[in-house]
């Protein structure tokens, strides 16, 4: 019999500490709110000091973005990929380091590099992309870099970037017309074949 | 590479493996650099390969021993009295490693690992399967006792295509589960087991798909299995 | 009056369910509310992952092992950076081992207090999960400002870690430890000492302990059946001999001895002790060092094979690595802890019911990646 009304004096009084609890969460809720009002709110800018401050952070993961005219097509990316999403072809340039300027070919990368290879196709399958970064670690020019945090000097972030159909996040960096610009430029080959 | 390049890039290794980054880090020019981090990590190789070739296995002793030592591995000391109380179970050589054993006595020396006061396994921690090659495949078994602190590996082979193994699922209860996953991926039978079924698998799929010839069907009640993307090939 | 005799009808608690923990499916045959016998099927989230093991490098493999068990990545980065490294016998710098177990006790925490707040979903509190959650953000955060990630890091690599850790983490540590120590009362008060709480989950689903160590079942589900076996103790890797924490065993507090409520309340201790150990590694972490200094440049372990063993909030992970010498695997084994702890519920749930049965799912901690890999 006393095990039943300790019982009962025990639900009622556990059940008042965390109600007591909540309502105090409640009373103070301008101070207590951690909610993020997405999508007027949105980080990194958040109107209120959420997180920590964007230039501590080592890496962002967001969208890939490629800088087609400082890659020298070395593939080190696309074999360092653990999905095979990455897929570049390259050609050889008649000489290493001219531009060319039909196609739109720089021949030196911004860290003074001569290219030896034009790079005509460059696609990233976004869809089958696992966001690990390991892409971005072999490349020697870092041309190949996720958007935002610390490589927000080239390129603002970028998170939201869906589409409405899944063959438009197959991203195509390679400069169009590269191709058929290289086959006109080598006539010789196509006489042979 | 010049020769000067060459001995810069020799005391500059020297002054690495002695833990002086700094130089190296100094050079500017970025194509000699690498040269030199290059160089000191194969040199580093080098010393860790030359210590490590320290003759630690024993001679590869006979099957059937009776009065030699053991060594204080544990391996190699269970190896020996498995033997002794179960003559013919032992499938090759003592060594460090693992106890390599024929199928055939599994179950009762199973039996005798759990209850023997001395060894007292009470935990089989890892099953697995292993395609060797060779037409074998293999089941491995880690054991550890929760009582004495102490592992040991067990191996069994058998052939592709008569590969048929006694279930420990009764001895150990988790065999239930770890057994049914090995069926299920290699296609070793396990005798005796109550509910054998694969596991991870839909119970209509062909094949078992971490044999090193496995080639995945096409398709599956209707829809083709390797994926058909558009514009990416 | 006679006694009713029903007959046994087969319940399938589906794929899709809100309170399995994931794509799990249990056919249950029960004789009215009483259940007899419980089958669990699972597969449904079957990926292959030792499959894709044997056709990529060491250092490939990483996030595949990310998503696994992807509520505690950093747990199994760990475990399989351990399992290379040991067969390698490749030696980490100081730093990098503080590193790791700095992010590996964060991660247990946030697994914990991620367990623990679903746990009271699944009885009905819906309070405690947010307040749990909104704790765990804070733990999110750190991560991303380190490694980039908040879920899937990729962050432990053979031979050190990706990152260093960004200027002003070991302050921003300190100021939520401060924060959280009295978060772990208020928590305390809101569930674990709440009598409808203790109701639905003391006395329930008592695993004794030779059927735990039968069974394989580690981690915080053994500890709760008053076995004292923590591999951070037992069979310490890293620097786990350089802390000072207690092993948290269950004392059947508020009933017998291994129930849900014991296995709850195991969970609730380790992230105490976790916090302990933390306090002392941010105090004790070197200033100075490369991170990067002992990564080979080509993983190349030598023939053989290992097992080794690490211990993640959900139990002794274990991976079987078999080498030939070249920089791609022959065999990857993962040998997960909530495989174990799934094989285990057929035995604990019988002769309870229908909604002690959703309790003792819970209680047990299990993530289908991990089970199905």
């Amino acid at each position: 019999m006393i095990k039943y009304f300790r019982d009962i004096w025990e639900s009622i009084s556990t059940m008042m500490t965390g109600l007591g609890i909540t309502w105090k969460h409640m009373v103070h809720i301008r101070r207590d709110n951690v909610t993020l009002q997405y999508p007027e709110e949105k980080w990194p800018r958040p109107e209120r000091n959420i997180g920590f401050d964007h230039s501590n952070y080592n890496v962002i993961r967001s969208r890939l973005q490629v800088d087609i005219d400082d890659c020298i097509g070395c593939l080190k990316c696309e074999r360092a990929c653990p999905v095979q999403c990455i897929k570049i072809v390259t050609e050889k340039a008649p000489t290493r380091g001219e531009d060319i300027q039909e196609i739109g070919h720089i021949g030196v990368t911004s860290n003074s590099s001569r290219k030896a290879m034009v790079v005509t196709r460059f696609d990233i399958d976004m869809t089958e992309c696992c966001y690990c970064n390991l892409c971005t670690y072999p490349c020697p020019e870092e041309c190949i870099f996720m958007t935002g945090g610390p490589n927000a000097h080239k390129h603002p972030i970028d998170y939201e970037f869906s589409e409405f159909d899944r063959s438009d996040l197959i991203y195509r960096f390679a400069k169009p017309g590269t191709k058929e610009g290289m086959d006109k430029l080598k006539p010789t080959e196509k006489v042979k074949a | 590479m010049s020769v000067d390049q060459e001995k810069l890039i020799a005391e500059l290794v020297e002054k690495g493996l002695s833990g002086d980054m700094d130089s190296i880090n100094a050079i500017e020019d970025r194509v000699l650099r690498s040269k030199a981090k290059s160089a000191l990590a194969k040199a580093k190789r080098a010393a860790k390969v030359a210590t490590k070739i320290v003759p630690s296995e024993k001679k590869t002793l006979e099957v059937s021993i009776d009065d030699k030592q053991p060594s204080d591995n544990l391996n190699q000391k269970i190896g020996h009295m498995i033997d002794k109380k179960f003559p013919g179970s032992l499938d090759s050589e003592l060594n460090d490693t693992h106890i390599q054993l024929k199928p055939d006595q599994w179950f009762d020396i199973a039996q005798w690992l759990k209850s023997e006061p001395s060894l007292h396994f009470d935990s089989l921690q890892c099953h697995t399967g292993m395609d060797v090659g060779d037409e074998k495949l293999e089941a491995r078994y880690n054991f550890h006792s929760m009582t004495h602190d102490h592992y040991i590996e067990i191996r069994i082979a058998v052939p592709r295509d008569n590969a048929h193994i006694p279930s420990i699922e009764q001895i150990w209860r988790i065999g239930d589960w770890f057994e049914r996953e090995t069926y299920d991926m290699f296609g070793i039978f396990f005798d005796g087991h109550r509910d054998h079924r694969r596991m991870l698998l839909p119970e209509d799929w062909e094949g078992y798909p971490l044999r090193k010839d496995y080639e995945v069907q096409e398709t599956y009640h209707g829809i083709a299995i390797p994926k058909v993307k558009e514009g990416w090939e | 009056m006679g006694v009713v005799h029903g007959e046994q009808m087969v319940l399938n608690i589906g794929p899709q369910h809100p309170s399995t923990h994931g794509v799990l499916r249990l056919k249950v045959k029960t004789d009215g509310e009483i259940i007899s016998e419980i089958t669990p099927v699972i597969g449904y989230l079957h990926r292959c992952f030792e499959k894709h093991c044997e056709n990529m490098t060491y250092d490939q493999v990483i996030p595949y092992t990310d998503r696994c068990d992807y509520l505690a990545a950093m747990a199994n980065n760990f475990g399989y950076v351990v399992a290379v490294e040991e067969l390698m016998e490749l030696k980490v710098p100081e730093k990098v081992d503080y590193i790791r177990v700095i992010m590996a006790e964060f991660q247990r925490i946030a697994s914990h207090l991620l367990a623990l707040g679903v746990y009271g979903l699944d009885i009905g509190a819906f309070t405690p999960f947010l307040f749990m959650l909104r704790d765990r953000e804070r733990i999110l955060d750190m991560f991303e400002m380190t490694c980039g990630a908040r879920l899937l890091y990729n962050y432990m690599w053979v031979g050190g870690v990706s990152h260093d850790l960004p200027k002003g983490f070991v302050e921003t540590a300190f100021q939520f430890l401060d924060y959280f120590e009295p978060q772990i009362e208020e928590y305390n008060n809101l569930l674990t000492y709440n009598k409808i709480f203790i109701e639905r989950t003391a006395d329930i689903g008592v695993l004794p302990p030779e059927v735990a160590i039968s069974y394989g079942v580690s981690g915080p589900n053994l500890r709760a059946s008053g076995v004292k076996w923590d591999l951070r103790k037992n069979a310490p890797y890293s620097i786990y001999d350089k802390f000072d924490f207690d092993v948290c065993i269950g004392d059947g507090g508020q009933g017998s001895l291994g129930d849900c409520w014991d296995r709850y309340y195991v969970r609730m201790l380790e992230v105490k002790e976790s916090v302990k150990i933390l306090r002392q590694a941010l105090a004790q972490i070197p200033k100075d060092g490369d991170v990067h200094q002992a990564i080979p440049k080509k993983i190349r372990p030598p023939k053989g094979s290992i097992y080794s063993r690490t211990e993640t909030p959900r139990g002794d992970l274990g991976f079987y690595i078999e080498s030939d010498g070249s920089p791609i695997p022959t065999r990857v084994k993962m040998r997960s802890p909530a495989f174990t702890a799934l094989a285990v519920l057929g035995e604990l749930s019988e002769g309870w019911m229908m909604s002690d049965v959703i309790s003792i799912l819970g209680s047990l901690d299990i993530v289908l990646g991990e089970i199905d890999r």
